[in-house]
């Protein structure tokens, strides 16, 4: 969780965002209690129908479970489900801007994944 | 909750307000806001009862609140400079407190006052203007009312005690929930803490949207203007500068992906608008910018 919010995009999209993050990189594991309505809102003063519309999108993509009354908990396979999507979100997220600002200082791929595996120097190739 | 149909209001030949409909039938938190002169005041009186529509009908609960007691019992309408009695100490104020406001919450009061600090003894017309403001705020929380009013809240409070603030709505809210109306300059501030929000624009209700939508509204693209000219021709410019070739646009469209592959594939630069520098643009007068 980070802790704040940003102008980015919408609230309730980067409250399911930092769920799926937690999950994502272990810090919440499967069958473990994501945190309440009650306790996003406060804890980043938003409004309730806020975090439940965040918490209702981790719903509706299966990632997280309701039990009435209790809360909701982490479901089975959602980390493995967030990774295969991460994973198809890489390309378009990250490898595109990267060629793209590569193309603009005129840097080829080759030097790029020498960059990636640290073959050279980085001082000497600026 | 509360219902207004086609009020229409004027002061000494000035319209005020002008066919103002506006209905709200959920328990939510909603921010008011206009630029001065807008009639925000006005509306929040009228709905309070303790103004009269020229025409039109105003309900809270289903009864109309001009002097009407039974409205009132609903009602906590907290003005910018409430009035409260010459004499009082906030401890005067919590004992009359469910004098006036049936549902009144002692408890909360109490740890409120403690929360800013507010001297039991001392006379509440010898506040500062932050201690003043933090005792409108524990009236207007405390008193629980279904229908709750509150304008510019956070008027002279520290960020600190602006956070406290908003800390103890939304507690107070969760454990009643009811309407409570916002109006505040704070917008920025305020905005993550409501459902909706309702724009008012010479005595007119411009908008009534949920907030997630509105924050999202308003983009600004930077580029060469004939790029600039060409993407944002069939859309709506809403403000306008010019730096040498360069030209930076704001348009009424939401921040979304289409929008960022646009100016993406344009060469464009994309940026999301404050909530409120996008209000103050859609609320100018003269409109249809060019760039």
């Amino acid at each position: 969780m980070k802790s704040t919010l940003d102008e980015s995009q919408p609230i309730f999209h980067q409250i399911a965002t930092m769920i799926m993050d937690d999950i994502v990189e272990g810090r919440l594991k499967v069958e473990e209690q994501v945190p309440s309505t009650n306790e996003l809102s406060r804890f980043y003063n938003i409004n309730p129908a806020t975090a439940r519309k965040g918490l209702q999108e981790l719903v509706d993509k299966g990632i997280v479970y309701k039990q009435r009354g209790v809360g909701m908990f982490v479901a089975k396979g959602a980390r493995e489900a967030l990774l295969i999507e991460r994973k198809q979100d890489f390309y378009e997220e990250y490898i595109e801007p990267l060629l793209e600002e590569a193309r603009r200082i005129h840097m080829n791929e080759d030097m790029i994944i020498d960059l990636i595996r640290g073959k050279k120097d980085k001082e000497s190739e600026l | 909750m509360i219902q207004l149909e086609q009020v229409n209001y004027s002061y000494q030949k000035t319209t005020v307000l002008n066919q103002v409909t506006l209905h709200e039938s959920e328990p939510i938190i909603s921010a008011i806001w206009g630029r001065n002169g807008a009639g925000k005041t006005t509306l929040m009186s009228i709905l309070a009862g303790h103004n009269r529509p020229d025409s039109g009908t105003v309900q809270i609960m289903g009864q109309d609140p001009y002097n009407n007691l039974a409205a009132q019992e609903h009602l906590c309408y907290i003005q910018e400079n409430h009035p409260l009695g010459k004499n009082w100490t906030v401890t005067d104020m919590v004992q009359m407190g469910p004098y006036f406001h049936p549902q009144w919450n002692q408890d909360l009061a109490e740890r409120l006052i403690d929360m800013f600090e507010l001297p039991a003894k001392k006379k509440i017309i010898k506040f500062s203007k932050g201690m003043k403001t933090a005792t409108q705020i524990i009236l207007g929380l405390a008193s629980n009312a279904k229908v709750t009013i509150l304008d510019e809240p956070t008027n002279g409070l520290d960020a600190e005690k602006r956070k406290f603030f908003y800390n103890a709505l939304l507690e107070s809210y969760e454990d009643n929930p009811r309407l409570i109306l916002i109006s505040s300059h704070h917008i920025e501030e305020i905005q993550p803490l409501c459902e909706s929000l309702i724009v008012l624009q010479a005595g007119e209700v411009l908008l009534n949207q949920p907030m997630e939508e509105m924050r999202e509204k308003g983009v600004l693209l930077t580029g060469g203007i004939e790029d600039v000219s060409r993407v944002t021709a069939d859309v709506k410019v809403i403000e306008s500068s010019q730096m040498g070739s360069t030209v930076k646009v704001m348009i009424d469209e939401p921040y979304s992906k289409m929008w960022k592959d646009i100016a993406h594939a344009q060469g464009l630069s994309i940026e999301k608008a404050t909530l409120q520098d996008y209000l103050v643009n859609r609320t100018r007068k003269q409109e249809g910018v060019k760039p």
